[in-house]
């Protein structure tokens, strides 16, 4: 009789989340967000030069309350993705690869991108609102 | 992409990541500073040279950080050949275009044309 | 694309519960992942109960309980129970693990157990490793050095030489790394994984080897090292608390000092 064929093991399915890949992931996710953010940036920049029409649209859409919701997303991720990124170059030249300095290092990435984004985004409407 | 280049897409990647960590704090801060700004404003921020000059590093930087990071993850998720070449020029080529685009704008600004 | 879903033949079902005895005090519910190449169709979730105050300390323990006293058709590998063969290594409670060295007290709630992850199953718990050790033996895992040994004595190092092997050598090879690298479940047959390059360190860090350009030549690729991305599972999974990362940044930082 011929064996049936083999099935591949669970594997995302069973794995449990932990600090080490949920911020590997999350590095990958707000880079490609970056990514996605660049090209609303170029469309703003084209339109303050080329275009009053389109840097009218641009600044119309920033200003809506979806734009706002980009915007706050865009922050985070570029605070985050900076502060990681460091992590990374860091571990790349040799230092805090043992296991309690990734956790240390780790969770002080996200409470500071967290407060900066609060800051700068707080910052942001605050002065927004109040030119 | 053959041996060596794989070693220069990893060093590129960390060279220019350590670039866009000066511009990029200094795109958040000049954002917040002309938030609201209308056309005229940035046009004369950006008319400026020192402002046009970092807006020009930080389109050119992180268009080329932004083309190789994708890069690894489409060499990671995309395995038939003919898919993960036709994305990889994809790649190549809207950030390519992207970053002649802002570029072009920054230069039109920064010379007033 | 990745194989990010499991193929249809693969997908877990609900499978057969097993009661403890009656009058068992401090029960304990294991869910075993299983499935018999000779029956074919889905794997399934058995579930066991058992009586902790009956069983001892470690999951391998419940195992071989389960296995000598309840169902002996469960199958899976052990040998030396104390942490040195890597037999036993296998998902427990969502992270790779030895068996032998996992306390059933570590466990909140049920005990769920599958075979190292994203890997073709033979049989329960026993998956197919075979790829990861020829993975393994095209990293040359032998002492290469051209020049013969002194005539009236060994290759002789250093302590500080021999220090450097610290982290490397004690590695068992029970893939519990590698089948916890995201990088690694999407292009197993590209990328070499941390625990073979923990390896390829090893011989790297080796004062009596004399072949560390060649062995560097071959990471001279996109894939075999470079998918490495610091994900820093492996780290966080070695049952022998050994640190397959930094042992991969010590490989690309000698790629780039070469360059």
């Amino acid at each position: 009789m011929t064996p049936a064929e083999r099935p591949l093991s669970p594997h995302l399915q069973i794995y449990k989340p932990q600090l080490t890949s949920v911020l590997s992931i999350a590095h990958r996710g707000t880079g490609l967000a970056l990514g996605v953010g660049a090209i609303f940036f170029v469309w703003w920049l084209s339109g303050a030069a080329w275009s009053d029409a389109c840097f009218r649209a641009a600044q119309a859409f920033w200003g809506s309350w979806l734009g706002k919701l980009f915007l706050l997303g865009w922050t985070f991720s570029l605070f985050y993705h900076l502060l990681n990124g460091v992590r990374h170059l860091l571990w790349d030249i040799g230092f805090g690869f043992d296991l309690p300095t990734t956790y240390r290092t780790g969770w002080t990435v996200v409470a500071v991108s967290v407060l900066l984004t609060l800051f700068a985004f707080g910052g942001g409407l605050y002065a927004w609102g109040s030119p | 992409m053959n041996g060596a280049t794989a070693i220069r897409h990893w060093r590129a990647q960390r060279v220019s990541a350590v670039a866009l960590i000066l511009l990029a704090l200094w795109l958040v801060e000049s954002l917040l500073a002309h938030l609201g700004a209308d056309r005229a404003q940035i046009q004369t921020w950006l008319g400026q040279p020192v402002p046009a000059a970092l807006a020009a590093a930080l389109v050119a930087v992180a268009f080329f950080h932004l083309a190789l990071g994708v890069r690894v993850v489409l060499e990671d998720y995309v395995h038939t050949p003919a898919r993960l070449a036709a994305a990889l020029a994809a790649n190549r080529v809207a950030c390519w275009a992207l970053a002649l685009i802002a570029l072009a704008a920054v230069a039109t600004l920064a010379f007033g044309l | 694309m990745a194989d990010f879903f499991l193929p249809k033949n693969s997908k877990v079902v609900e499978g057969h519960h097993h009661p403890a005895l009656s009058g068992a005090k401090r029960v304990k519910t294991f869910r075993i992942y299983r499935w018999d190449p000779e029956a074919g169709g889905n794997p399934r979730m058995d579930s066991y109960d058992i009586d902790l105050d009956q069983t001892a300390p470690m999951v391998l323990d419940a195992l071989i309980k389960i296995k000598n006293e309840i169902d002996t058709t469960v199958t899976f590998r052990r040998s030396c129970r104390e942490g040195v063969c890597g037999s036993c290594a296998m998902n427990i409670d969502g992270t790779n693990t030895l068996a032998c060295l996992k306390y059933i007290a570590d466990v909140k709630g049920d005990v769920e157990i599958y075979p190292l992850p994203h890997l073709p199953v033979i049989k329960d718990l026993v998956p197919d490793i075979s790829a990861m050790f020829e993975q393994y033996k095209s990293i040359q895992p032998w002492l290469k050095n051209d020049t013969p040994p002194p005539a009236d004595s060994e290759r002789l190092q250093s302590i500080e030489e021999r220090a450097k092997l610290d982290g490397l050598w004690e590695c068992i090879l029970c893939f519990c790394c590698t089948t916890a690298c995201p990088s690694h479940w999407w292009n197993p047959d590209k990328y070499l994984g941390p625990a073979v390059l923990l390896q390829a360190e090893r011989w790297l860090a080796d004062s009596r080897d004399t072949k560390t350009d060649e062995r560097l030549d071959q990471f001279e690729d996109p894939f075999k090292l470079y998918r490495c991305h610091t994900i820093m599972n492996c780290t966080r999974t070695c049952p022998k608390s050994l640190n397959p990362a930094q042992a991969i940044g010590e490989i690309k930082k000698r790629m780039v000092e070469r360059l």
